[in-house]
């Protein structure tokens, strides 16, 4: 359903149809004619596409009838009286019709009667002639080929800098604007360096640049920085929308994918300038070339962005066509600029493509060997990247756990000694819970052994919830723990009742306390807060058992047929006076019998998590031997089971074999990514038309081909993507050129000169510049589709360097400067905010490519959202460590349910389809975010010791180091004083609470010099927290 | 030219004059937060359907409807997992009279379910049923305090849904599509109206149970702008993500900061005069009272002990109850669109017990929300809608292999679903099904209808709220719904 896009504001268009309809449909013949001209594309056309279209339009044409086209239209149907007689609407059948009080006369026939105003309407534009221009659709400014314009002239020729000049000037001239006088170099510098790279200059930079006072000074800085590798990485990332490139699958389930390779192409084609043409061939059709070489072969996962259902129950062709169906959406958007995808269902109602050129052109994208369902195939295995600088890191950090280690081990005796203390007084901390009432939905029994514990027998269910109940006269219990025990009744000797392997997965498991006697309170589940086990299968992890998440749970594989422990800890202290019931419950949901088979239950007071760790009785008994009465093999004995148990030494063991881990596995981690194949069938794969986008439902069989609209497919003799890849860039295409510099335009400006750079077509908004559009598009051509040379054309005008100030007559006259009466000024994506931060405090790490990395992110991101999947590898977010931390945003790991926060909050994409350009809001969730993200705290604190280290020996030194730092440029009088007045008050306040000021700096794990005063380094971390929120920060201007 | 591009040049005419000649730099907060706030209305007004508001101004500041809506909040209780209507609301004592007989043919159609065979035998509700109310409506003893209020209710035992599975029904129930990726309810409400409240996110989403099958989703923005989409509060300290200072920055360091910051960026303006950079301003000030106002708002112990009571809420835990106390207090504070999820109720197996605890838990704060409401004026402006993604079947789920006895399966042709205030027809009961409950007999009400109806008592003609994407101008309803005239006061 298609609502016509008002061409008019409100308050014309209803001015016209109260006059028309107020002079009264009998009169209104005689009248309209004189009255307000009716204008087709503005009046007519919506309500001929809306109303009429359906039954007499392209794709059925009901009683003969077409309404679609002018000559048609006269023709009249087969009743053979005209449906237009232009200048007489009596003799038109169309308003008889549409007036007609009989109801099976009356048009439309389905839906609602038109509005006295849509007929009246159409009737004054029948009397003032039926003005219907033909082929309206095709005639559109957009299908036709650029013609190469004449830069028009203009008064203030000296102003001119390039072409671009020209044809702004002029529109300025006519619409009696002056341009903005040029920015100061500062600025521009900074406005250079955000555009061609992403990230602001450096100081060295902006002085170097300010004292050049060469002609060419800005056109090297312009080279220089064109010729960056940042270059490539800021650029791709508009690309990457468009190509929805993220690290995961997509739909319910949003498995990662390995896909990083593309992205890293992207950003290379970028640095390496490759040609536009060259760019578009091998992303549609690289491995259709001739000895496709890797690369071309990596470009092609441009149409494997595609999500992948991973979820059971879905038909295979379904998800196969859906993701056809998006290459060609994506294809229209990001080389068209059309909605393709508008004809999926029926005919475009506006644009020149019809239902059958859809399928058409559908044609082109069904002939490849993936699918949409389970599987990523086809992958490609790339060379490994180079992973130096966090092998460096991990090799760093593993000397020194090793270090703590051994220092740990230094000093376990004491330790020892302590815990024994202590245990001694204490005793046992645990207390065994008599069962009873053993309750399984499923219909297991169970048996009472000595030992305290329940044997399951009998029925072994595929799904069940045990509950089991106890008394105890206990309270201020701190934590329970669940024994898991082995049996040789239970397949392989359990303790889990998997007839395979004896595993279990304990999917939650919840315990409730109650008075014995008297009423229970409104809640009587206990909240527990950490879980720890002896050992934990690999992403069943024992804080999974409690995490209310019915999907994740407990495991113990590959440890089988042996004892294994769960402890977890209660929020608070549980317990009734007067004795409590307590019911325990255990979830298994995950199905094919893996419930647990004998367990044991024991609740303890001890108040010390670290006295948590069950000590085994012959230690227990052990103890209260002195120990000069103990014999060497007890005291070995001891020894041995407390070094298993010492928390300290447990971190420390951890921590090495971790990293040890990480050591090991990194430089075998196989890159692969996904690419696009093409059947190898001598035949292509036949493709009908879905008859109302129903694959379901095939109508006639089509063949690849394009859009009658458009200039034919060069003779080939292969009809497939390779050819309509040429085709697009063959320099005949109309909207390729024209579509690619608007978008370079919209990046570099903000807007583009088709404000609505995903819609080219009817729909769209026409150009605010059409000559300059169009020389643009032609000049791109002629350069040899020459990406850097475009992107240079732009900054070198002197419309790019206007300063962006505004002042009332511009604010009046070009408020959103579509005309571009001053500089573009606008505020950055998230990425950008980000890595902007980083660089101006020194975090950045400037590798170029790689896997996706994992900045700091709050606890708990995916589970909070309820996607954490790891029982089929998607586990919690897996925070980088060391230099990974501080990759530019192009880096980050996109995931399709939950981008990261602080990107989405300032308007990125989900990237789940293609999207040539995000919005941009401004918003209290962006300032809390920009105030209190993590990373942000810790670039702010890096960036207060880049202060206090290289700032210079005063204060004042320091307040101008911090500004021009982070802002290019130095500060007014005024703003000094203004930061300075703040840092004399945080320093007051930091300084006379050292607690506060030790807090805040301890964000982080990037390093400290201990040398740095913590309360000056809290007052510059909140100084530097102000400078990264200004708004001058946050917009490239 | 084409609309956004004349509302660019309104607003342009607007600000630039009494922003500029008269305002800049003088009270420049309060003329900032009026074109944030108010001017909006005005434009939007006169056109029938809201605009993309341009971008850069606060896209949450209250917009006008089409016309003068009775609801101008939205309290969604979605029952996710989809509860039992047979043991609920649809009494059908046929069904005790055939319970374990096989289902008679003519009835089944060609009817599929995801777990039962269709012949499988007929299942007699497990709880009695009476009628409640000067307006007579059925409902069964596991609902006792519903039962209470049943004359505000409008009961909709004619629900009928695409779907048949979790994930799907429910991104269809709550953006009208089963495709993943169109905007949510609430987020077309939040695009349409803008939210009173400037100081908590406009369109609010709490969870009192386990995760949602359908996911982020269900509360999306979709294509809309991402600013419209759902702000899930967290558990703990935090609703709101990066809403707490980090440790060692108090609040009043805070507010110095953001002194410092409004005093610099009031410079810039004054240098640049981009009148953005005003936008911004007021925006952080913005995040500041969320600051305040988001850990107030969570905060129930200044709630009356009655009040309390009612709903069985208790400070500080985290329940449905609890939920439906904050949603009262978001509304109360001017935001659009609540909604809670409580996913519970897919009752394979034990229907009875399934029920009887989710009953036991949800129907004291359903009941004590409409009357918390009422009490506070906030009824007729408030439309409360309560329901699940589908029903469930009139025939019994069991299975051994996957451990089910006494169960319903997923049940998409009927289903009951309720709504109170807002403008809905208090005291209703609207549609029936036939003999068993298996498909609607009387007054249909399909999805698309019950958004066209909820958008339609928010103001909305939903054919005309619409957003234009990839070269379409959708809409909630997609090309269906009808607004249901029999809800409606």
């Amino acid at each position: 359903m298609f609502a016509p896009h008002s061409q008019l504001s409100p308050r014309r268009r209803s001015n016209l149809w109260i006059t028309l309809a107020a002079t009264g449909l009998s009169l209104l013949t005689l009248q309209a004619a004189a009255g307000p001209k009716v204008d087709f594309r503005r009046d007519v056309e919506p309500v001929l596409v809306k109303r009429c279209s359906e039954c007499h339009g392209q794709d059925k044409q009901k009683g003969g009838l077409r309404l679609d086209l002018k000559s048609a239209a006269l023709k009249g149907g087969k009743s053979g009286k005209p449906a237009v007689t232009p200048g007489h609407a009596p003799m038109s059948a169309m308003i008889e019709r549409i007036q007609s009080t009989d109801p099976d006369e009356v048009m439309p026939s389905k839906g609602e009667r038109l509005t006295p105003e849509q007929i009246a309407v159409l009737t004054a534009w029948i009397e003032q002639g039926a003005d219907w221009p033909e082929n309206e659709a095709r005639r559109h400014w957009a299908f036709q080929k650029p013609e190469r314009p004449t830069p028009p002239a203009v008064k203030d020729a000296a102003w001119v800098r390039n072409e671009i000049d020209r044809f702004v000037l002029a529109r300025l001239e006519q619409e009696g604007l002056h341009p903005q006088v040029e920015a100061d170099r500062a600025t521009l510098l900074r406005r250079l360096s955000l555009d061609l790279t992403g990230l602001p200059p450096t100081w060295d930079e902006v002085q170097a640049f300010i004292k050049d006072s060469s002609p060419t000074a800005y056109e090297a800085a312009v080279d220089r920085l064109l010729a960056s590798p940042h270059y490539g990485e800021h650029m791709a990332r508009g690309w990457l929308d468009l190509a929805r490139y993220a690290d995961s699958n997509g739909y319910q389930v949003d498995l990662a994918r390995s896909i990083w390779p593309y992205r890293d192409w992207v950003i290379r084609a970028f640095n390496e300038n490759k040609r536009f043409d060259q760019f578009t061939i091998d992303q549609l059709a690289g491995d259709l070339l001739p000895n496709p070489t890797a690369d071309q072969r990596i470009a092609t996962g441009f149409n494997r962005n595609t999500k992948i259902n991973d979820e059971g129950g879905g038909d295979a062709e379904e998800y196969r066509v859906k993701a056809v169906k998006d290459r060609l959406a994506t294809f229209g958007t990001a080389w068209l600029g059309l909605t393709l995808n508008c004809a999926e269902c029926h005919s475009h109602k506006y644009d020149p493509i019809s239902h059958e050129e859809y399928y058409r052109l559908y044609a082109f994208f069904n002939n490849t060997t993936d699918g949409g369902n389970y599987s990523s195939a086809p992958n490609l295995g790339v060379p490994s990247p180079d992973r130096r600088r966090i092998l460096a890191h991990l090799e760093a950090a593993s000397k020194s756990a090793r270090s703590q280690l051994a220092a740990a081990e230094k000093t376990l005796a004491a330790r020892q000694s302590e815990w024994e203390r202590r245990t001694r007084r204490v005793g046992d901390v645990w207390k065994t819970l008599p069962l009873v009432k053993p309750n399984s939905t499923g219909g297991s029994s169970y048996t009472n052994l000595p030992d305290g514990s329940l044997l399951a027998t009998g029925v072994n269910p595929i799904y069940d919830t045990i509950t089991v109940e106890s008394e105890t006269d206990l309270t201020g219990i701190t934590a329970v723990m669940l024994e898991v025990l082995p049996d040789p009744s239970l397949p392989k000797n359990g303790p889990g009742r998997w007839g395979q392997t004896g595993n279990f997965i304990l999917d939650e498991f919840g315990v409730s306390a109650a008075p014995r006697i008297g009423p229970a309170p409104a809640e009587t589940n206990l909240v527990m807060v950490r879980a720890r086990a002896d050992w934990e299968q690999q992403y069943y992890r024992a804080e999974h058992a409690i995490d209310r998440n019915p999907k994740t749970g407990w495991a113990i594989g590959p440890k089988f047929g042996e004892r294994h422990f769960l402890i977890a800890e209660f929020k608070e202290p549980a317990g009734f006076a007067g004795g409590s019931k307590l019911s325990f419950r255990f979830d298994h949901y995950h199905g094919n019998s893996h419930c647990v088979g004998r367990f044991r239950i024991s609740v303890t007071r001890e108040k010390d998590p670290n006295a948590l760790w069950p000590v085994p009785s012959e230690v227990r008994e052990a103890l209260p031997i002195p120990l000069a009465r103990r014999d060497a093999a007890v005291n070995a004995k001891i020894a041995a089971w407390y070094r298993t148990a010492d928390p300290e030494l447990r971190q420390w063991e951890r921590e090495v074999a971790r990293l040890d881990q990480r050591l090991q596995e990194i430089p075998k981690e196989k890159a692969t990514t996904l690419v696009m194949q093409e059947r190898s069938e001598p035949t292509p794969r036949v493709t009908h038309i879905h008859n109302r986008g129903n694959f379901l439902d095939p109508g006639r069989e089509v063949t690849a081909g394009v859009p009658e609209a458009f200039p034919p497919l060069p003779a080939v003799a292969v009809t497939n993507r390779l050819a309509l890849a040429r085709w697009l860039v063959s320099g005949d295409n109309p909207l390729t050129a024209r579509v690619a510099v608007n978008r370079h335009w919209e990046h570099t400006f903000g807007t583009g000169i088709v404000k609505t750079s995903e819609d080219f077509g009817r729909q769209g908004e026409v150009p605010s510049h059409p000559a300059l559009l169009d020389w643009l598009a032609s000049e791109f051509v002629r350069s040899g589709w020459d990406t850097k040379a475009l992107q240079k054309l732009l900054v070198m005008s002197a419309t790019y360097r206007q300063s962006a100030a505004a002042d009332p007559v511009r604010l009046e006259k070009d408020f959103y400067n579509r005309l571009l009466s001053r500089g573009p000024r606008f505020r950055m994506d998230g990425e950008m905010i980000r890595d902007q931060a980083l660089a101006v405090s020194g975090l950045l790490n400037p590798e170029v490519g790689g896997p996706s990395v994992y900045p700091v992110q709050i606890p708990n991101l995916w589970k909070e959202i309820g996607f954490l999947r790891p029982e089929i590898g998607m586990d919690e977010w897996p925070v980088s460590e060391g230099p990974e931390l501080y990759r530019r945003g192009v880096y980050t790991f996109w995931r399709r349910v939950c981008t990261y926060p602080t990107f989405a909050t300032f308007d990125a994409p989900s990237r789940e389809v293609c999207v040539a350009r995000r919005p941009r809001t401004n918003t209290p969730l962006q300032a809390l975010a920009g105030l209190n993200d993590p990373t942000l705290l810790e670039a702010a604190r890096a960036f207060a010791q880049r202060v206090l280290t290289e700032g210079g020996g005063t204060t004042t030194q320091q307040v101008e180091f911090a500004f021009r730092t982070c802002l290019g440029r130095v500060p007014s009088v005024s703003e000094s004083a203004r930061l300075r007045a703040f840092l004399d008050q945080q320093l007051r306040s930091y300084q006379s609470d050292r607690k506060s000021a030790a807090a805040l700096i301890a964000v982080g794990t990037a390093v400290r010099p201990a040398s740095l005063d913590p309360s000056r380094l809290a007052a510059w971390m909140m100084v530097a927290n102000v400078l990264f929120n200004l708004d001058e920060t946050l917009t490239k201007g | 030219m084409n609309l956004p591009f004349e509302l660019d040049l309104e607003r342009k005419r607007f600000l630039s004059r009494r922003w500029f000649f008269r305002d800049c730099g003088v009270g420049l907060g309060s003329i900032a937060l009026a074109s944030l706030l108010g001017e909006g209305s005005a434009m939007a007004a006169s056109t029938l359907a809201p605009a993309p508001r341009p971008m850069g101004t606060n896209p949450l500041a209250p917009k006008n409807p089409h016309f003068k809506g009775r609801a101008k909040s939205v309290i969604y209780l979605f029952m996710a997992g989809a509860p039992s209507q047979l043991e609920l609301f649809d009494y059908k004592p046929s069904l005790a009279k055939y319970d374990g007989k096989p289902v008679p043919k003519e009835i089944l159609g060609g009817q599929t379910y995801a777990f039962i065979k269709p012949d499988s035998a007929i299942y007699a509700p497990e709880f009695k049923f009476a009628q409640h109310g000067k307006s007579g409506a059925w409902m069964s003893e596991a609902l006792p305090a519903l039962a209470g209020v049943a004359d505000e209710l409008t009961i909709i035992r004619s629900m009928t849904t695409d779907a048949f599975n979790h994930a799907p029904g429910q991104i269809f129930m709550n953006t009208g599509s089963q495709q993943f990726g169109r905007p949510s309810l609430g987020a077309w409400v939040t695009y349409g109206l803008g939210s009173v409240s400037q100081d908590l996110p406009g369109f609010v989403v709490m969870n009192s149970a386990g995760g949602l099958s359908g996911g982020a989703g269900n509360y999306g923005a979709g294509f809309l702008p991402t600013v419209y989409q759902g702000v899930q509060f967290r558990k703990g300290a935090d609703p709101v993500l990066y809403l707490s200072n980090p440790a060692g920055m108090s609040g009043s360091l805070q507010r110095k900061t953001l002194d410092a910051v409004r005093d610099l960026n009031e410079r810039r303006l004054g240098t640049i005069g981009d009148p953005e950079i005003a936008t911004r301003i007021n925006a952080f000030e913005m995040a500041y009272r969320m600051q305040t106002s988001a850990p107030e708002l969570m905060d129930l112990s200044k709630e009356s002990p009655e009040t309390l009571a009612m709903y069985g809420a208790e400070p500080g835990k985290a329940s449905f109850a609890n939920n439906c106390l904050l949603a009262r207090r978001l509304v109360e504070r001017g935001v659009r669109h609540v909604q809670l999820f409580h996913e519970a109720w897919d009752h394979h197996s034990d229907v009875k017990a399934g029920v009887k605890t989710q009953a036991g838990i949800t129907d004291k704060p359903c009941a004590a929300l409409i009357r918390d409401l009422k009490q506070r004026g906030l009824l007729d402006s408030t439309l409360v809608v309560w329901g699940g993604e589908f029903g469930r079947t009139p025939q019994v789920e069991a299975s051994m292999e996957l451990g089910r006895s006494l169960g319903r399966d997923h049940h998409p042709q009927a289903f009951t679903m309720w709504m109170a205030g807002g403008g809905s027809k208090a005291g209703a009961t609207v549609g029936e099904t036939d003999e068993f409950g298996f498909n609607v007999v009387r007054d249909r009400v399909h999805v698309h209808d019950l958004h066209a109806t909820i958008m339609h008592l928010l103001g909305f003609d939903h054919e005309k709220l619409t957003f234009r994407f990839q070269g379409r101008d959708y809409r909630l309803t997609d090309v269906h719904g009808q607004v249901i005239q029999s809800l409606l006061a």
